[in-house]
């Protein structure tokens, strides 16, 4: 004879939580994987400064770089509206020659100091 | 001569001419006497410290370099030629040294992505495979970087010439009204 309350439900029945909570951590999981994928792949980690390792240049980023505004691209072509075009690309032009980014050759053996 | 023989000449001669690649490719880095090795090894932290600190450095040089570029290309450039086009101003000229800067601009990118990942390899590396191995991976990152500074150098060139460019435009615009 069966028993008034016995529980009849399923073996994952009586664990609904467990299974949820299963189910939960593989999404999260599978999520992480694709974005940290996509993080490397796509050279993102290239351009994060707040990596270990990086946090001591992460300040010493140029501000003005991604400050400037956005030339209006429409309106009439006036001297001013040139003026003011030249003046900016002008500028920014004198700053791409400031340095001489990735000139030099640190890594020839002289510099690094191999056979000393 | 059948078709047969034909094939195996083919065979051949391409694997004549990709051992002859390969031998060439290979000889131009140096191989190290047995003096030279031990004083890579015995050099090998503070070498592995100095690429370290040039990574870092390369990566603050990148994102700098990289925003400046992105912001004159998308700022300024392509807004700039979407304004001379709404006035009708002929600017195919404009137009084709804007395509070669996003063009080297992608090269760039892709450049130092290269790099980058050989840098890091060497860092990870390091004198684990042995003195030459150490070496010949960071020659490869030298030529790498040669690269890199080759990008900066043609990007530098374009805005040069799109600045021109732009000078005789502008002169037309003027002279028109």
């Amino acid at each position: 004879m069966q028993e008034p309350f016995a529980d009849s439900r399923t073996f994952w029945g009586k664990r609904r939580y467990l299974l949820l909570i299963i189910i939960s951590l593989g999404v999260a999981f599978s999520l992480v994987i694709i974005s940290m994928s996509l993080y490397i792949r796509s050279g993102t980690i290239q351009l994060d400064l707040s990596r270990p390792g990086y946090q001591r240049v992460s300040n010493q980023t140029d501000p003005d770089n991604i400050s400037i505004g956005s030339y209006p691209s429409s309106g009439a072509l006036d001297a001013d509206a040139l003026k003011t075009f030249e003046e900016t690309l002008n500028s920014q032009i004198k700053k791409s020659k400031s340095i001489d980014a990735f000139g030099g050759d640190p890594l020839n053996p002289n510099e690094l100091n191999f056979y000393q | 001569m059948s078709i047969q023989n034909k094939y195996l000449i083919g065979i051949f001669i391409t694997t004549l001419a990709l051992s002859f690649g390969f031998n060439s490719a290979s000889a131009q880095k140096a191989l190290l006497t047995p003096d030279q090795a031990s004083s890579v090894i015995a050099n090998c932290t503070p070498i592995k410290n100095r690429l370290d600190q040039l990574h870092v450095n390369d990566a603050l040089l990148r994102v700098n370099r990289g925003q400046l570029y992105e912001t004159v290309y998308s700022k300024l450039i392509v807004q700039f030629n979407k304004r001379a086009q709404s006035n009708n101003y002929d600017i195919s000229t404009l137009q084709a040294t804007t395509e070669k800067f996003s063009a080297q601009l992608e090269n760039f990118r892709k450049d130092y992505r290269v790099y980058e990942q050989q840098l890091d390899e060497t860092i990870k590396q390091g004198c684990s495979n042995g003195a030459q191995n150490f070496v010949d991976n960071i020659e490869t990152a030298r030529e790498y970087r040669n690269k890199v500074y080759e990008d900066i150098k043609q990007l530098n060139s374009t805005l040069d010439e799109y600045y021109t460019n732009f000078m005789n435009i502008k002169s037309t615009i003027l002279g028109k009204q």
